[in-house]
């Protein structure tokens, strides 16, 4: 009896052991099988394309991509594309660049022409996107600056654009027309119209200061203005410093701003659905954003009073400008770049086919497209729509970079956070300049040689 | 079967599937991170051996680690306190009813078994300031109303308001813990000291408190180390923000690897963290063994 015993547990453990080895192994198996697909030759090779996209999946470019990629199916059968979206930035990058340390790059996926995707293209990882524009005969159908928001400063193109927005302030018609106050020229009117408002009792300027970028715009500003991109270019390779004028401009902006308690209360817990909430609930007099947001201030969900309110005006001027009022942040959005390893012929195909039908598609649905490509006012649009449209044929060529598709990670990082700190009160203007100093003196020597 | 149980050998193989997961889920990342700690890598470019310089600028001049350090011990402390003496009370508190039990202890332990997004989701909404949230309209019905205030947002506030989620969350779970505790003690000991003429709080100061300190070291030692590891719900509500006020050792940690790329100097303070929580666990059972003489 006891050597039976002894004999079932040995047994008996060693069917645990089995199972454990043979369920590690199993995967590496079932993959082998699958991408041979020898055991099923009727069936065609399916070839699944991985679309990491930082938007969300039910954004408008990735529908209209997605139905594109459907459409392109049909008579491709072998391609078969596959979106995978986190709409929330930091945790869309964190994931992203895990994929890529971990050696499981996807085969399109977004991003921006920051440093890090300069670091990929050092190592030979994405496809020269104005090569392959170029090959396909399809580079001049864009808009100049569409392109040009996709180049690194070298003027290489690693990324190819999937949206086009002009960046304004939009404002509260009834609540300026009841308090007497015009849409400012000047950032010294903005200040006063500001200061108006608040006194009135309601907040002057709604912004989302959990996602960082849109405080990041304010301190972007009045550098811009000041020197066009030269400032940012400068300061992020630690050729300028924070403590020159322009960056102590921008810096002495966002200061008063926060301390005059311009933005609302509690502005760094706020997110990008509740501030825009803020402004289009009537609370808040102005509201900075892109004109990716058209549609939603003239759908449905918009109370019929506060949608015939909707106005917008131009980043103010200042004295000492270099640049024009209708330069400003025009940008196509975060751009798409392509895999070398897994990029072929069929992928090729697909993207010379996208870039055949998207401009139409997209702009139909009330979208503004990086391409040559505008809607007559027979189409039927809202108002509001051909008013942008309007602004954007009339815009400049002389763009404002974003600084956090500039600026190298870690320092980004650590403006974001402090940058919201500022706006509370938290440090000086020369104490933030000084912190921004020591970052980029620390990290942008590994990114910037 | 009884036999298999009591014969020594068989649990050792048994025991054997369990320790391999161990070590592979465990261990290996563990050792995985020293290695990489001694690095500094963007996850791109080449790793580079670097040797200790992650540790000296993690203990020397880094300001934003001690800044996350001693965040990270009141945000421990805010959390055991809330956990173990809350939890407690309320254990303490249902031994002495029957009606309504069970419903008081469902009603407690559901928070556990939300997920963190949806309890940090809930608690943005109880302290927003614009539009109003509870508890700011709850201050201004009772007249407090100078004392409402964007909490998240609050340099010497925001700390505090994201460490109570997390304490509040687990309450139920302890007094549960706790609960099973009290209860397993003998009713003849509460009668003999009864008689004796132990007044209730006699009574749970030398009777109950001594019979369940095991159970309270257990939870003490779960709910520090808990805490120390505290990530999810700081990271959701304020994202160690504004400034680095509500930063903590883990959000500092993943930000570091994860945001600013530097995998090297992010794996340093991995190790950090878990040094930390060993150190911790010793330090509560040598407080709490030096108690009992």
């Amino acid at each position: 009896m006891k050597r039976y015993v002894k004999w079932l547990t040995l047994s008996l453990s060693l069917v645990v052991l089995a199972a454990m080895v043979s369920a590690c192994g199993g995967k590496n198996t079932n993959n082998g099988a699958s991408e041979t697909g020898s055991a099923n030759p009727q069936k065609v090779d399916k070839k699944t394309y991985k679309w990491f996209v930082a938007r969300g999946v039910d954004s408008p470019p990735a529908v209209t991509v997605k139905e594109i990629a459907d459409e392109f199916s049909r008579t491709h059968p072998e391609f078969e594309l596959v979106l995978e979206g986190t709409g929330d930035r930091p945790s869309y990058l964190q994931k992203l660049r895990t994929l890529i340390a971990s050696n499981e790059m996807p085969a399109m996926f977004d991003t921006d022409p920051d440093a890090y995707a300069s670091k990929l293209v050092e190592q030979g990882k994405l496809v020269d996107m104005k090569k392959l524009l170029e090959e396909l005969g399809k580079y001049e159908d864009f808009r100049p600056v569409a392109l040009q928001y996709q180049q690194f400063a070298d003027g290489s193109m690693y990324t190819f654009p999937l949206e086009y927005g002009i960046e304004v302030f939009w404002y509260n018609i009834k609540m300026f027309k009841d308090l007497g106050l015009e849409p400012p020229k000047t950032f010294d009117e903005f200040m006063e119209v500001a200061e108006k408002l608040k006194q009135s009792g309601v907040t002057p300027i709604a912004v989302d200061g959990k996602d960082k970028w849109p405080v990041l715009r304010y301190l972007a500003y009045k550098p811009f203005r000041m020197t066009g991109n030269d400032f940012i270019e400068n300061v992020k390779q630690g050729k300028a410093s924070f403590k020159d004028p322009a960056g102590m401009e921008g810096i002495k902006f966002v200061h008063d701003l926060g301390t005059k308690g311009y933005f609302q209360q509690g502005f760094t817990a706020t997110d990008y659905t509740a501030a825009r909430d803020l402004y289009l609930s009537g609370k808040a007099g102005m509201y900075y954003m892109g004109s990716w947001e058209t549609m939603n201030f003239v759908n449905d969900k918009v109370s019929a009073e506060m949608k015939d309110n909707i106005g917008f005006f131009r980043l103010p001027m200042m004295e000492g400008a270099t640049t024009a009022d209708n330069d400003y942040f025009i940008n196509s959005g975060i751009g798409v770049a392509f895999n070398q390893e897994t990029f072929d012929d069929t992928m090729k195909e697909f993207v010379k086919f996208l870039l055949e039908q998207y401009p139409k598609a997209y702009t139909e649905k009330g979208q503004f497209s990086p391409f040559n490509y505008s809607l007559d006012q027979e189409q039927g649009m809202p108002e509001l729509f051909y008013k942008i449209q309007d602004e954007i044929a009339k815009s400049g060529n002389v763009f404002a970079v974003p600084w956090d598709t500039r600026l190298d990670p870690a320092t980004n990082e650590l403006l974001g956070n402090e940058l919201n700190a500022l706006a509370l009160g938290a440090h000086t203007p020369e104490e933030f300049a000084e912190l921004m100093d020591q970052a980029i003196k620390e990290n942008a020597p590994k990114y910037f040689k | 079967m009884d036999k298999v149980l009591r014969n020594r050998k068989a649990a050792l193989v048994f025991l054997l599937p369990a320790l391999l997961v161990y070590l592979l889920t465990v261990l290996a990342p563990i050792l995985w991170s020293m290695y990489f700690s001694f690095f500094s890598w963007d996850g791109v470019s080449d790793m580079l051996y670097i040797g200790f310089d992650n540790y000296t600028k993690m203990f020397g001049g880094d300001k934003t680690f001690w800044k996350a350090f001693s965040n990270n011990l009141i945000y421990v402390s805010i959390i055991v306190a809330m956990q173990v003496l809350l939890g407690l009370l309320v254990a303490i508190l249902l031994t002495n009813i029957t009606k309504g039990r069970e419903l008081f202890k469902t009603l407690y332990f559901a928070p556990a078994i939300i997920t963190s997004v949806a309890i940090a989701q809930l608690f943005q909404n109880v302290y927003s300031f614009e539009p109003v949230g509870i508890l700011n309209f709850c201050l201004q019905q009772i007249g407090l109303g100078d004392w409402s205030k964007p909490w998240l947002s609050d340099l010497n506030w925001a700390l505090s308001a994201v460490s109570v989620p997390e304490g509040w969350r687990y309450i139920g779970l302890y007094m549960i813990i706790l609960y099973s505790a009290l209860i397993s003690i003998p009713a003849d000991i509460e009668e003999a000291a009864r008689i004796d003429g132990a007044s209730s709080w006699n009574l749970f100061r030398s009777i109950k408190m001594p019979l369940i300190k095991p159970v309270l070291m257990v939870s003490i030692i779960m709910a520090t180390t808990g805490a120390l590891k505290g990530f999810d719900i700081p990271y959701i509500m304020t994202n160690g923000g504004p400034g680095r006020v509500t930063e903590l050792l883990p959000t500092y940690m993943y930000k570091t690897a994860f945001s600013s790329l530097d995998f090297g100097y992010g794996s340093a303070m991995a190790v950090f963290i878990v040094i930390e929580s060993l150190i911790a666990v010793a330090f509560i059972r040598r407080m709490m063994d030096s108690k009992e003489t």
